[in-house]
């Protein structure tokens, strides 16, 4: 099957992927939220491929998305609910493999009404080229 | 997502009786979860309430819906709340397809008479949240006793 975006099936090789969160105010680690596995749309729009996924009640500067030796992980943390609120604060975690066919330097992202989009640029194809020789 | 049953080997029971019936619950059988349906995204948001003193507070994840799509209607003591969203990827080729569209259109009958002028409806980063308080005359109220 042609997909360049797999959810990774081993956890341990991402935790130990580059944190961003020195500028927040907790260390997200210390944080009480319940580990969640956000709904993820993968769709191949030719020269890029979007990941689309539901994070609810994550605002902008929450959700972190690192690439790391061809894994990308998603981590956003929700907002915390307002006191007595009958729900618990979520964690959305998920991790995918990249294929080398995607360029992880060139990702956009857009979080909007809740919904994060990924917009993972493909690598050029090299063109064919023609090798002068030399006589 | 595995849980610890699929580690003792019901992994693929599971999974047989998720396929066939798309159970949350096995009849009498309520430890054989489907893993299958677990990820999937539920049919429609779910709500949660909260009653106080004052009034009742809705909440609900609806993720894609900016506030012009949400429709609330207050009659009498009925709530009546619409909202939508629509996953479209257009003509792009899909490998994963996990998000689904949905449509709320639900009816709650308030137990209380609710202040309509006093409601409140805001959606923030895909969290629709509903304030009723409740009508001025039903809120406890402190009577000023004076010396007669």
């Amino acid at each position: 099957m042609n997909t360049e975006i797999v959810e990774t099936k081993n956890p341990e090789v991402v935790a130990s992927a580059p944190q961003n969160s020195e500028n927040a105010e907790t260390p997200e680690a210390e944080v009480q939220a319940v580990d969640v596995v956000p709904p993820v749309d993968v769709v191949d729009q030719g020269d890029a491929v979007l990941l689309v996924a539901d994070l609810p009640g994550v605002p902008a500067e929450a959700a972190e998305v690192t690439v790391h030796e061809g894994v990308l992980a998603l981590s956003a943390l929700q907002k915390a609910p307002p006191a007595g609120a009958p729900f618990e604060r979520k964690r959305y975690v998920r991790r995918f493999a990249v294929a080398d066919t995607l360029d992880p330097d060139g990702i956009e992202a857009k979080l909007q009404d809740g919904v994060l989009t990924l917009r993972i640029p493909k690598v050029p194809k090299a063109a064919p080229r023609t090798i002068a020789v030399a006589g | 997502m595995n849980n610890h049953l699929s580690s003792l080997g019901f992994g693929e029971l599971d999974r047989v009786f998720g396929a066939l019936a798309g159970w949350d619950d096995v009849a009498g059988f309520p430890f054989l979860r489907t893993t299958a349906r677990r990820r999937a995204a539920p049919a429609g948001p779910r709500f949660h309430h909260v009653t106080d003193d004052e009034g009742l507070t809705l909440w609900a994840e609806v993720p894609g819906v900016a506030a012009e799509d949400v429709r609330i209607e207050l009659e009498d003591q009925t709530l009546h709340l619409q909202a939508s969203r629509a996953v479209e990827h257009g003509e792009a080729r899909g490998q994963r397809l996990e998000r689904s569209s949905f449509s709320v259109d639900r009816h709650w009958k308030l137990p209380f008479r609710p202040d309509a002028d006093g409601v409140q409806a805001t959606v923030a980063d895909g969290v629709l949240t509903v304030r009723l308080p409740k009508a001025p005359e039903l809120a406890p109220r402190t009577i000023a006793v004076t010396r007669g």
